[in-house]
């Protein structure tokens, strides 16, 4: 893939020479190279900038909805507010943080180097699906400042076609154009894989993040569609009636809740799928252990992404749907759940007799382990069809939610975004504060949504801007949520904080710091911007630890390592 | 299946045949969970202190799989979560296939109030009296958007859905007030939308259903609605049951009320011009949304008029009016009703 850059022929050793340290980073500089570049490592980049912001934005609103719920009396803002700041909440952290976040970032960084090749298969499409994503971003953003939207991130109707009087097209005119960035980035994810591993990267060497995106890109390319149909229906229905949901226009409302779940449910493990994969790396690497079935691990993530698409009612309980149908969802949900169930029982397996180090990336794989456990097990709750009745729409689901997607996806991204430090900014992060960091995060979250879900099952609602006064224990349990809240949300300054500092002050990293196997760590920390000088043969399984002084020499790929004490490295291999 | 009487922390009161059920579920499922985190965690933490790195350069010997324990790991958790599926589902035919042996009770959800019609004509807003130990069947739709009644006592939760009609029944066990919300969001007061649902002895009961001072009824009766907006405490507590006058004066009694849909219809007719509290605040509620009308004036004008014959009739409440004249076959009447009422907001 030829990128934009008139550069001169980075490998011969004259230009070496004169240039030591070229990489992606410094290969030439102006907001030009950045906004019009093609590599994918870039681009990678561009969309950190961008779900950083949106995260940022969606956490000021989840203070505000915080600082609301510490007394009874909706006594903070309005109620109009108050369901603004929630429904733009979930907008933000759902469709423009968390489905982007893992997948458009460290993905779209690594895949190209973890399968050795030198971009993605469409690097202008990929700039494009950036473009895309920001310009659906803008729209919803542009939207939420000018007027807000109240409906709720599930837009259930009729309220959101014929009451709501907020910007229901317009929000959702920016989610449906940045689904179209979910669908370029998981095509382009697909054909990558499929057609540009390097020599002797068969699909069973290839890391489980590497899987694990491929599944994620399944499910974005066949269930993306769905949501912007749904979409554009309702504002089809709310401009020109068309009669599809509204039972006065002969529709249906609980066709509505059929369609959205039929993409939002699959959404949810376009979230934490991503998360997984990163979480295997994490644990091989920081065990010195090959993943424990890893063929397993590799086709639980298919399993997912097919199993995902038949549980969609499992949201719809009490939605007036049939018995029947209830009983189906419920039963293909447990078997939805099993091979999230495998994955955690391998990584666990995986450190048995392992050479467990407790560098922070592994601090937020133990993170994301407890937690997903706890968030999956709920999900077992939710599925199970009596009780689900009474925790339905409570703060349970809200507990249950956020123990996957923060406790699961976030960890994972922040785990990820610690282990491929070294390698996006060729500088190492400071590791004490890094630990200390995670610590404040995990207590801040548990103490934040665990008492979620007492309230839940107490009774308390979801989305409710005020709550009964005769009901103290209630305050209780809010007013520690609220605590939790703020410890969590300093907890996660802190790492934008080093992360800043680092890319100035950090230590240079070498090209394997920890060290690891995959071939992103067999060339600089930063790559140079065709990722691999020479192309590299794969001849080693995934996850094959070589003896430490030979992983230690077997990068940086733009010179082919030589070799040391005698051992001669077959890492790379001259094409 | 005789299930051991648990109660479980931070739980809502028991107040009905389903919640010593759905508990002992959660209960079952909290041991699940706890097994499963503990055994998960305590491995993770083992595993982490006994095989942490003592050498910066050691390196373990790498692992095969074992399809044993893949097997064991798949099969074992998928077998446990079949028995929580089967309890779940039967736990959960109870509570969505109501007896036919019942007592009545209409339910009809709107922006921001519930508004309850007992079989014998007494109406009441976001509280609702019921006997303790009686079958009450409830039959529900809503005038606008998707509300969801939600009782966490009784742990009973069924949405109301416009154009069509959902059941759900209980049987309270527990004589006390309980919590009554919203729990599908609804649009601006949604958190407002709930009061209390009483449950009574069997003659405290009659005695409330003829309009009698039943301590419960009597510190209550009349109160005017209260919008959540001058509500300071969040949820409506004083909560208003409907002025009863109405239906006291309607003569509203057991015996005559099982008339046949058309005489109901007919007596209601005569009752003309009766009026009662709620009314008068339906039709103020009314004018003030048709204040906001975006309708060309003929659809409003038919929508005026619809609602006014509907009115003159005394048939306010739409749903025992569908009810009464079509049973469950058709909600056409509501629909028009709710019709009306959206078609005027937005
Ligand atoms: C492991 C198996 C899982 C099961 C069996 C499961 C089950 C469920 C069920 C039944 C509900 C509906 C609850 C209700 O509304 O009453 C639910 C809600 C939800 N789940 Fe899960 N879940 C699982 C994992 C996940 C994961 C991995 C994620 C995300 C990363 C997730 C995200 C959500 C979200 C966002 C909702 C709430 C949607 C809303 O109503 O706003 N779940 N889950
Ligand atoms: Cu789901
Ligand atoms: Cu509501």
């Amino acid at each position: 893939m030829s990128t934009a850059l008139e550069t001169p022929d980075r490998r011969t050793a004259e230009f070496r020479t004169r240039h030591p340290h070229v990489n992606y980073l410094n290969a030439n500089y102006g907001i030009k190279s950045w906004l019009l570049t093609v590599d994918h490592k870039r681009i990678g980049l561009l969309y950190l900038f961008g779900v950083t912001f949106f995260f940022l934005l969606g956490g000021v609103y989840a203070g505000a909805i915080r600082l609301e719920l510490m007394t009874p009396a909706g006594d903070l803002v309005q109620s109009a507010t108050y369901n603004k700041l929630f429904t733009q909440h979930g907008i933000l952290m759902i469709f423009f943080f968390l489905i982007p976040s893992i997948p458009a970032t460290l993905g779209n960084f690594l895949i190209p180097l973890m399968i050795g090749a030198k971009d993605l298969a469409f690097p202008k499409i990929n700039l494009l699906s950036w473009y895309i994503y920001m310009l659906g971003a803008g729209i919803t953003f542009y939207a939420l400042l000018t007027g807000g939207i109240d409906t709720g991130w599930t837009f259930y109707v009729p309220y959101s076609t014929a009451f709501s009087n907020t910007y229901v097209v317009a929000a959702g005119l920016g989610i449906f154009i940045a689904g179209f960035s979910s669908i370029l980035t998981g095509l382009n994810f697909i054909v990558t894989i499929h057609t540009m591993r390097a020599p002797g990267m068969t699909w069973f060497r290839l890391p489980l993040f590497v899987w694990a995106h491929y599944a994620t890109s399944l499910i974005m390319i066949l269930g993306t569609p769905v949501i912007a149909i749904t979409i554009l229906l309702v504002a089809l229905e709310r401009l020109a009636h068309i009669g599809l949901f509204d039972p006065r226009l002969g529709g249906d409302p609980v066709l509505f809740q059929h369609l959205f779940w039929f993409y939002s449910h699959p959404a949810v493990y376009i979230m934490i799928l991503p998360s997984m994969g990163v979480i295997s790396e994490i644990v091989a690497t920081f065990s010195r252990k090959n993943i424990f079935g890893y063929t397993f691990v590799a086709f639980s993530s298919i399993a997912i992404a097919v199993f995902g698409f038949l549980v969609w009612g499992h949201h719809m309980f009490t939605s007036s749907q049939s018995v029947y149908a209830g009983m189906i969802f419920s039963i293909i949900s447990y078997a939805v759940a099993i091979p999230s169930a495998v994955k955690v029982f391998n990584w666990t397996a995986t450190m048995y007799k392992g050479s467990i180090s407790y560098d922070t990336p592994m601090l937020y794989a133990f993170a994301f382990i407890g937690l997903f456990v706890i968030g999956g097990m709920t999900g077992l709750f939710l599925a199970a069809l009596g009780l689900d009745v009474h925790v339905h729409d409570t703060y349970f689901v809200v507990a249950h939610f956020h123990y996957v997607m923060v406790g699961g996806a976030l960890m994972g991204y922040l785990g990820g975004m610690h282990y491929w430090w070294p390698k996006i900014s060729g500088r190492m992060y400071p590791e004490g504060w890094a630990r200390f960091a995670s610590l404040v995060i995990f207590v801040g979250f548990n103490l934040t949504f665990f008492p979620q879900f007492l309230l839940g099952y107490m009774g308390m609602p979801r989305r409710y801007h005020a709550y009964p006064v005769d009901a103290p224990v209630w305050q209780v349990l809010h007013v520690m949520s609220t605590a939790g809240a703020s410890v969590l949300g300093i907890g996660l300054l802190i790492p934008g904080i080093y992360f800043i500092w680092s890319m100035r002050y950090g230590r240079f990293a070498p090209s394997n710091p920890w060290p690891s196997t995959g071939l992103e760590w067999r060339t600089a920390s930063p790559p140079p911007t065709e990722n691999f000088l020479v192309t590299p043969v794969v001849t080693w399984e995934a996850y094959e630890f070589r003896p430490i002084e030979e992983m230690r020499v077997v990068g940086p790929g733009d010179a082919p390592a030589q070799p040391v004490d005698g051992v001669q490295p077959k890492a790379i291999t001259e094409t | 299946m005789q299930l051991p009487q648990v109660s479980v922390p931070f739980a809502p009161e028991q107040a009905s045949t389903f919640a010593p059920e759905v508990d002992a579920l959660y209960l079952y499922l909290i041991l699940i969970t706890l097994f499963f985190s503990v055994l998960i965690t305590s491995l993770i933490i083992y595993f982490a202190i006994k095989y942490r790195r003592r050498d910066p350069d050691e390196l373990p010997r790498p692992r095969a799989g074992s399809l044993v324990l893949e097997s064991l790991w798949s099969v074992i958790p998928l077998l446990i979560s079949m028995t929580i599926f089967a309890w779940g589902a039967s736990t959960y035919f109870k509570l969505y296939r109501p007896p036919q042996e019942a007592m009545q009770v209409y339910v009809v959800g709107k922006q921001w109030m519930w508004k309850f019609q007992h079989q014998t004509g007494q109406r009441e807003i976001n509280e609702l009296h019921v006997p303790v130990g009686a079958r009450v069947r409830l039959t529900m739709t809503t005038e606008d958007v998707i509300h969801s009644l939600f009782i966490p006592a009784f742990r009973l939760k069924m949405d109301v859905v416009p154009g069509k009609y959902t059941n759900a029944w209980f049987e309270a066990t527990k004589t006390g007030t309980f919590y009554l919300f919203c729990a599908e969001y609804c649009g601006t007061n949604h958190s407002g939308m709930g009061g209390h649902i009483v449950v009574m002895e069997p003659t405290a009961y009659q005695q409330w259903l003829s309009g009698g001072t039943s301590e419960s009824a009597a510190g209550q009766g009349g109160k005017i609605f209260q919008e959540r907006g001058c509500n300071r405490s969040g949820i409506p507590t004083p909560v208003h049951h409907a002025d009863l006058s109405g239906a006291v004066e309607r003569g509203a009694n057991p015996a005559t009320d099982r008339l046949s849909p058309l005489a109901r219809r007919a007596r209601a007719g005569r009752r003309d011009g009766v009026g009662d509290g709620q009314q008068r605040r339906d039709d103020h509620d009314e004018r003030r949304r048709a204040r906001h009308t975006t309708l060309e004036p003929a659809r409003a004008d038919a929508t005026r008029a619809r609602t006014g014959r509907r009115r003159r009739a005394g048939l306010d409440f739409a749903g025992r009016d569908a009810l009464a004249t079509h049973g469950h076959a058709s909600p056409a009447p509501v629909v028009a009703r709710a019709f009306a009422r959206a078609a005027v907001i937005r």
